[in-house]
């Protein structure tokens, strides 16, 4: 899937291969690689999100796209054409930024119709073109408005407007919800959505927030120290995460990581650590009996752990934990539960529960089912999933 | 007498209702500037006014004398060719030292950071007034000076007469003004503050150098240039100094500005008529600054 096989795609596709960006230091003379050779390829119509931590090198990768930033080595493809050296007006993207870079100056209406102006359009298109985008958008009436009129979520409407007026290539989206307060962010959030659906054109989103990046991406990349981890539809990631990372990336409440040892016992395979002491589900068998002996980290999921009334799958005393309710926090499809376990290390683990926990747990000891079919196992060396083969 | 009170704006309560009982606390706060504005501003000012309508001596008694000394510079031809050349020379300097800067800065802009530190130190580097004054006066030598040189040596011009000629004086002490001063420094400043994803937005909307220009640096940097533009005029209006150094007013009398006439006529003891003439000049400046006040509105959205 990660192979850059960009002949056999779609004209309109984009195809980045072995990308780098190095960042030289003038003062140490050091130079770091912001992006260390990432590849992917981008379907015609995808919706592709970029997304981890501060400094990962996602907003590099777009800038890259759009042509702001300087290909340090790698390529990039729009369809069949190289387009590393061009210019971004050349490019025929879009792009929405983080800060919107609205131009205070000029109205609304001259802001949308600013790219339709310095491509020579039509005064009729102008005409017919900005006031539709601007209704999509439902800031028609704003129009003859100056951005310092307008609030925060307008003026990223007025971005979005922009970047919809015209026919572009590739729709790029720097972070375009950072500002919003999350409100406003839920309705931009189906703007974009709506936006990339009368495009249906490639996009590249760049977020480091991965619950945005999970309910928007077709498929979403995970990013890390200037590389992709993983690259995957966002229940791809979820199920199956190839890393540590990424495993601890994707989801909130994050996943619960545990110190275990695997112990052989039988023909079984035990999880075992001061606290409890887990039977391993069959199906993780084979994988892991190279395993046994060494100390290596498990991940369960906060909604892998159950109440043992309502759990799915058969409670035994081998896949149960106790542990001592710290916080209970209410949501809406039930509440989040912090616990510690008997551990000497008492560091908290989350369970979330399909029903409300009353207060009056709090400080008790509970026993919860672990769903050990769903549990992830990872190397602690190489910090690289046991069960996902690389 | 209530001068000083124009001074400060009336002082404005705090938010949360400030007793009135504490409005003395801001007079003292203001008292300095208000001494300094009375003594440095308006007091010479009234003083000027009124000096302009006597004969002004420096000893003896003040007779008062009515509009005499301005009907006197009325009917004095020379007071009418000093504005023209000074209304001329503000004319060129505006355009060459005003206009040229805001392009030169928005060049420099756009050249690496290391060769943009070099091209700032040598536009903006100090240098004496003085020193840099005799500098120009030996390259605009008409015997030995690089700028003959330059005309009859290399353009292969017929001998020119820089400082010496009637009709290109003016022009010629001018031009310095390009390469040694400019507010150049203001506008890379303002241009330094604009964001810059506005440029890679219009990048990306498809924007060439020129229109980035046209509608981002020049619309962003509008504040900045309408204030140096008033500064400009202001300034200009008065020069006095360099001129003087350069050329003493010649030849015959084509490079005489407003104030250097004034300084004729007070260096001939007739204090009452340069008193006058400094009161008209102040008329027509105010006057300019007024006009440029009301065309001018400021923008609220920069």
């Amino acid at each position: 899937m990660r192979a850059t096989c960009h002949f056999l795609l779609p004209m309109s596709s984009i195809t980045v291969s072995h990308l780098v960006k190095q960042f030289a230091n003038p003062e140490s003379g050091e130079s770091k690689r912001a992006v260390n050779d990432i590849s992917f390829t981008l379907g015609e119509h995808e919706f592709l999100v970029l997304v981890g931590p501060s400094g990962c090198g996602k907003t590099t990768t777009l800038r890259m796209l759009a042509g702001l930033e300087p290909v340090s080595s790698g390529e990039i493809f729009f369809g069949e054409k190289r387009v590393n050296e061009t210019r971004p007006k050349e490019r025929n993207v879009a792009m929405v930024f983080q800060d919107y870079a609205v131009f205070p100056h000029m109205t609304v209406y001259e802001n949308i119709a600013y790219g339709l102006r310095s491509r020579g359009a039509p005064a009729a298109m102008i005409k017919e073109r900005v006031p539709k985008a601007a209704q999509i958008f439902r800031i028609e009436h704003l129009l003859q408005r100056k951005p310092r009129q307008l609030s925060g979520g307008e003026r990223q409407r007025v971005a979005l407007s922009r970047a919809m007026v015209r026919d572009a290539d590739l729709y790029l989206y720097d972070e375009p919800l950072a500002n919003l307060d999350a409100q406003l962010r839920y309705q931009a959030r189906e703007d974009i959505m709506a936006l990339h659906k009368e495009k249906q054109k490639p996009s590249v989103y760049v977020t480091h927030d991965q619950s945005e990046a999970m309910a928007m991406g077709d498929r979403i990349a995970v990013m890390n120290g200037g590389r992709i981890e993983q690259i995957g539809s966002g229940a791809e990631l979820y199920e199956r995460p190839n890393s540590l990372f990424v495993a601890y990336f994707i989801g909130t409440p994050s996943i619960n990581l545990f110190d275990v040892e695997i112990l052989a016992e039988d023909q079984a395979l035990f999880a075992v650590s001061t606290a409890f002491r887990l039977r391993l589900a069959d199906s993780h068998l084979d994988a892991l009996r190279p395993y046994s002996g060494k100390r290596i980290k498990m991940g369960l999921r906060p909604e892998d752990l159950h109440v043992p009334r309502l759990a799915t799958f058969l409670v035994s005393p081998e896949n149960q934990i106790q542990g001592v309710v710290n916080v209970v926090e209410p949501s809406s499809t039930g509440c989040a539960v912090y616990l510690s376990t008997l551990d000497e290390t008492s560091r908290d683990y989350v369970a979330t529960l399909r029903t409300r926990m009353p207060a009056t747990y709090l400080g008790k000891e509970v026993p919860l089912a672990a769903n050990m079919a769903k549990a992830h196992y990872f190397d602690p060396a190489t910090e690289k999933s046991i069960l996902v083969a690389i | 007498m209530t001068i000083g009170t124009p001074a400060i704006e009336t002082p404005t309560p705090p938010v949360d209702g400030g007793k009135t009982a504490n409005r003395w606390q801001y007079w003292i706060f203001a008292i300095p500037a208000i001494i300094f504005q009375f003594f440095w501003g308006w007091y010479p000012m009234l003083i000027a006014i009124f000096l302009s309508m006597t004969n002004a001596p420096i000893r003896g008694a003040i007779t008062f004398q009515g509009l005499g000394n301005f009907e006197r510079l009325f009917a004095d031809p020379l007071v009418a060719d000093s504005f023209k050349i000074t209304f001329i020379y503000a004319a060129l300097s505006i355009t060459l030292t005003f206009l040229i800067p805001i392009f030169v800065a928005i060049l420099l802009m756009e050249m690496p950071p290391n060769l943009m530190r070099v091209m700032m130190l040598l536009w903006f580097v100090p240098l004496s007034g003085i020193a840099s004054t005799i500098f120009w006066q030996y390259l605009y030598n008409e015997q030995f000076g690089i700028l003959q040189y330059i005309a009859t040596g290399v353009l292969g011009m017929p001998p020119q007469a820089f400082l010496s000629s009637e009709r290109w004086v003016l022009f010629w002490l001018v031009f310095p003004g390009i390469l040694m001063f400019g507010p150049g420094l203001y506008y890379m400043t303002g241009l330094q503050s604009i964001p810059k994803s506005y440029y890679e937005a219009a990048e990306i909307e498809g924007a060439g150098f020129w229109r980035k220009i046209w509608t981002i640096s020049l619309p962003r940097l509008r504040p900045i240039i309408s204030m140096t533009l008033l500064f400009s005029i202001i300034g200009t209006m008065q020069e006095f100094s360099f001129p003087d150094l350069m050329t003493r007013g010649g030849p015959n009398g084509a490079s005489r500005t407003v104030v250097m006439y004034m300084f004729n006529i007070l260096s001939n003891g007739r204090y009452g008529d340069a008193t006058a003439l400094a009161v008209m000049l102040f008329i027509v400046i105010m006057a300019m600054v007024l006009v440029y006040r009301t065309v001018y509105k400021d923008d609220p959205d920069i």
